[in-house]
């Protein structure tokens, strides 16, 4: 009986992991412009694919190393070469929160703050890695936080971002 | 004496900075370190521009949210499971809103750690995608559900349960049922928001606006029930945005007490709401 257990928990770990690795290629959340050609909107694809799977690993690794819950939803899309891109996230007080964003491009490129429901700068700066930022929050308060994102100069090629976050 | 220790003391300081002068270069300090972070909070104009609006991703997750009542509020989950809603078979907006609900009680199920019931709540799943016409594509998530939860794998089960709600959003969406997909959130969020209610009521919990999530939660559920004007979903509507009356920010800003008759209140509201789905 007590096999029979384990076989079915090894088999519950491999499908959820399938699943994941599913989800490693997720469409864009925002709209693809429509006047793409077809060699941009396969680069695209391509950037919002290495993007996502730069978030999807730097959660797996929390989450492991951690204990810490992965959240199924993700957004992910290009950032504008100018202006800002905000996420908002309803996160609670009583839980710890690291925000895993993933990225085509270098990952210093990339400015990235969040903020509290009052708008206010939580001041931690984001640790960085390869393809990889991450920012850990400890809300105050609940209530819906944003995440800010923008590009630090004009990019030579469109820059794409994947973001996605553990809890406990 | 104190003003021979003060003098004193500004002649230590004094020498010190003279020395701290004296070996920094003259001319061409070095330019100061750019801040790790912005220093600015954010401007309205910014975020007016740059929200990113309807996303689910701005909606918390099931499995977070009751987290936070399990922590604060350590509930008795089973004893808060709704009985199965019978209705209409053949009005597929109540049943979207049941199968959001049916999802909203596996979600329960999971923080009771009952594989039994999430066993007859995927049967319920199974039959509700059937008559939405997408028993297909959701048939190995459930299968994969019940697996997981036969393994006791439970953070297994909340996850696969998320990703049920993506895939169903999907599946709808692609064979043209985009209307529907918005209730499957209505129904789950209602019941969630039922179940919330119930707890803070029943325990003392720091921050009783937890009982609704949050201002901005209520909203996107009221936004979900927008795609549509049939008249189930207008009067949820009504009962909803009655209930955002009463929470309005202004009022918490105000420091407005949300007391035990309030969220009793709402959970009334919210427990007539659920009826609406089977009526």
């Amino acid at each position: 009986m007590k096999t029979a257990t384990h076989i079915l928990a090894l088999a519950a770990s491999l499908s959820l992991l399938a699943t994941a690795q599913d989800r490693a290629e997720p469409r864009a959340a925002d709209a693809a412009p429509a006047q793409l050609s077809p060699e941009a909107a396969a680069a695209r694809e391509a950037g919002i694919a290495d993007a996502w799977k730069n978030a999807l690993s730097v959660a797996h690794q929390i989450s492991a190393s951690q204990g810490y819950r992965r959240r199924d939803t993700y957004w992910a899309g290009r950032l504008p070469d100018e202006g800002f891109t905000i996420i908002p996230l309803q996160l609670y007080a009583d839980n710890d929160y690291y925000i895993a964003i993933g990225t085509d491009a270098d990952s210093q490129a990339i400015s990235a703050a969040a903020f509290t429901p009052e708008r206010r700068l939580i001041k931690t700066a984001p640790d960085r890695g390869e393809g990889k930022l991450v920012i850990h929050i400890t809300p105050e308060h609940s209530g819906p936080h944003y995440l800010r994102l923008h590009l630090k100069a004009k990019p030579a090629r469109p820059v794409h971002c994947a973001v996605t976050y553990v809890y406990k | 004496m104190r003003h021979l220790t003060s003098a004193l003391a500004t002649s230590l300081v004094l020498a010190a900075t003279g020395a701290v002068m004296i070996d920094a270069p003259a001319q061409d300090p070095l330019p100061p370190a750019p801040p790790p972070f912005p220093t600015e909070d954010l401007p309205d104009s910014q975020l007016e521009a740059a929200l990113v609006r309807g996303h689910r991703i701005g909606l918390p997750s099931p499995p977070e949210f009751l987290f936070v009542l399990q922590k604060v509020g350590s509930p008795r989950w089973r004893q808060l499971y709704y009985p199965v809603l019978r209705g209409e078979e053949s009005d597929r907006s109540k049943i979207a809103l049941r199968f959001g609900l049916s999802i909203a009680e596996a979600h329960i199920a999971t923080m009771a750690r009952d594989a039994q019931k999430i066993r007859d709540i995927a049967n319920d799943l199974q039959r509700h995608a059937k008559v939405l016409g997408i028993g297909d594509s959701l048939s190995d998530k459930v299968r994969s559900i019940n697996h997981l939860a036969e393994a006791k794998s439970w953070a297994g089960v909340a996850f696969e349960l998320e990703s049920l709600h993506a895939t169903t959003d999907e599946s709808l969406k692609a064979q043209r049922d985009g209307k529907l997909a918005p209730l499957i959130k209505t129904g789950q969020w209602v019941r969630l928001l039922h179940i919330s209610t119930s707890v803070v009521s029943e325990k003392e919990f720091p921050d009783t606006s937890i009982a609704i999530s949050s201002c901005w939660t209520l909203d996107q559920i009221i936004a979900s029930t927008t795609a549509s004007e049939e008249a189930t979903v207008v009067s949820i509507r009504d009962q909803l945005s009655k209930i955002q009356r009463l929470w309005s920010p202004e009022k918490l800003a105000a420091g407005h007490k949300f007391d035990d008759a309030l969220i009793e209140e709402c959970n009334g509201r919210l427990g007539n709401v659920i009826q609406l789905f089977a009526k």
